[in-house]
C-alpha cells in the first residue's frame, strides 16, 4: 500500500532568549518537541479565532453562514453549532419567546398554549 | 406527485436537528446543490444524514447552469440560482440570502413556515411545534421576528380549529 504523503509548509518563528527558554522548559516538562508544540498551539488557536470571528460576524448580521464558511474554511454546521452555543447562554432570547407566547395565550384566552410553551422551554 | 424543492445548508441543519427530514421527503422531491453538500463538511450528523440520502438517491445533487445571483457564499448562491433556473421552491433559513432570493422572485420558505404547515396538516401536535420553536429560539440562529410571526400563525390556527 502506498503511504499518503502530506505537503507541509515551513514557518519560521523568531524568539528572544527569554521567550525561547520558556518554550524549551515547557517542552521538556511535557516531553514534546518544540515544533510539535508550536504547531498544535498555532493551529488550535487559529481555528478558535476563526470560529469566534464567524460567530461575531453572523450574530452582528454582517455575513451569511455560507459566506463565513467560505471565508474561514470552516463548515457551516461547525459555525452554526458555535452560534447556538453562544446564543444559548443568552437568557433574553428564551424570555422573548415566552413573552410572545404569553401575549398570544392571554389574547386568545388559551392558557394551554402558554403552559405547553413553558414545558417546551423546560 | 411530490413537488420539487431545493434547500440550503442553514435549512438542512435545522431540518436534521428538529428531525423533520422524513416529513420533507414525503412532501417534496429534494434537490441539493453540490456547493451546499460541500459546505456541510464531512463528519458531522447533518452531512452524514445528507450523504446517506444522496447515496440512496433519495435526494439528487444538482448544479445551476448559470449564475444570475452573484452575491453571498457558494452554497446559498447555488441554491438561489438553482431555484431561479428550475422555478422550484427554495427552503432557506439564513435571513439575508432569504431576502435576496425573495427579491429575485424565488418562492421561499423556511423551517418555521414548514413547521406551521406540518401543524396545520395535523402531522405534528401543538406540543411538538412549540417544542421545536423553543429549540430554535434557544439556538438563536433565527430572526426573532420570524419566530414571533410563526407563533402567531400557530395560535391563530389553533383558535380557528377550536372555533370549528
Amino acid at each position: 500500500m502506498r503511504k499518503e504523503t502530506r505537503r507541509t509548509t515551513t514557518v519560521t518563528v523568531r524568539l528572544t532568549d527569554e521567550e525561547y527558554e520558556v518554550l524549551r522548559r515547557l517542552c521538556v516538562l511535557k516531553q514534546t518537541t518544540q515544533t510539535g508544540y508550536l504547531t498544535h498551539l498555532a493551529t488550535s488557536q487559529a481555528r478558535k479565532e476563526l470560529l469566534d470571528y464567524a460567530v461575531e460576524e453572523y450574530r452582528a448580521g454582517k455575513a451569511s453562514l455560507s459566506e463565513l464558511a467560505k471565508e474561514t474554511g470552516l463548515d457551516v454546521p461547525t459555525i452554526m453549532e458555535e452560534v447556538a452555543k453562544v446564543t444559548g447562554e443568552d437568557k433574553r432570547i428564551v424570555e422573548g419567546f415566552l413573552s410572545a407566547v404569553k401575549t398570544l395565550s392571554e389574547a386568545n384566552e388559551d392558557p394551554e398554549f402558554y403552559s405547553l410553551a413553558l414545558k417546551a422551554i423546560g | 406527485m411530490r413537488r420539487g424543492a431545493i434547500f440550503d445548508s442553514s435549512f438542512w441543519i435545522h431540518a436534521v436537528y428538529l428531525d423533520v427530514v422524513d416529513f420533507l421527503l414525503a412532501d417534496y422531491q429534494l434537490l441539493c446543490p453540490r456547493a451546499v453538500a460541500r459546505e456541510l463538511g464531512r463528519d458531522n450528523p447533518t452531512s452524514l444524514r445528507l450523504k446517506a440520502l444522496l447515496t440512496a438517491k433519495t435526494i439528487q445533487l444538482a448544479t445551476p447552469r448559470r449564475e444570475r445571483i452573484t452575491l453571498y457564499g457558494d452554497g446559498e448562491r447555488a441554491a438561489i440560482n438553482l431555484a431561479l433556473e428550475r422555478r422550484l421552491l427554495l427552503f432557506i433559513d439564513d435571513w439575508r440570502p432569504y431576502e435576496a432570493a425573495r427579491t429575485a422572485g424565488v418562492e421561499v420558505a423556511n423551517t418555521l413556515a414548514y413547521l406551521v404547515q406540518l401543524y396545520n396538516q395535523e402531522q405534528i401536535s401543538l406540543e411538538r411545534v412549540l417544542d421545536d420553536f423553543a429549540k430554535l429560539a434557544r439556538r438563536g440562529t433565527r430572526r426573532p421576528e420570524w419566530l414571533q410571526a410563526a407563533l402567531k400563525l400557530v395560535s391563530e390556527l389553533r383558535k380557528k380549529g377550536k372555533a370549528q
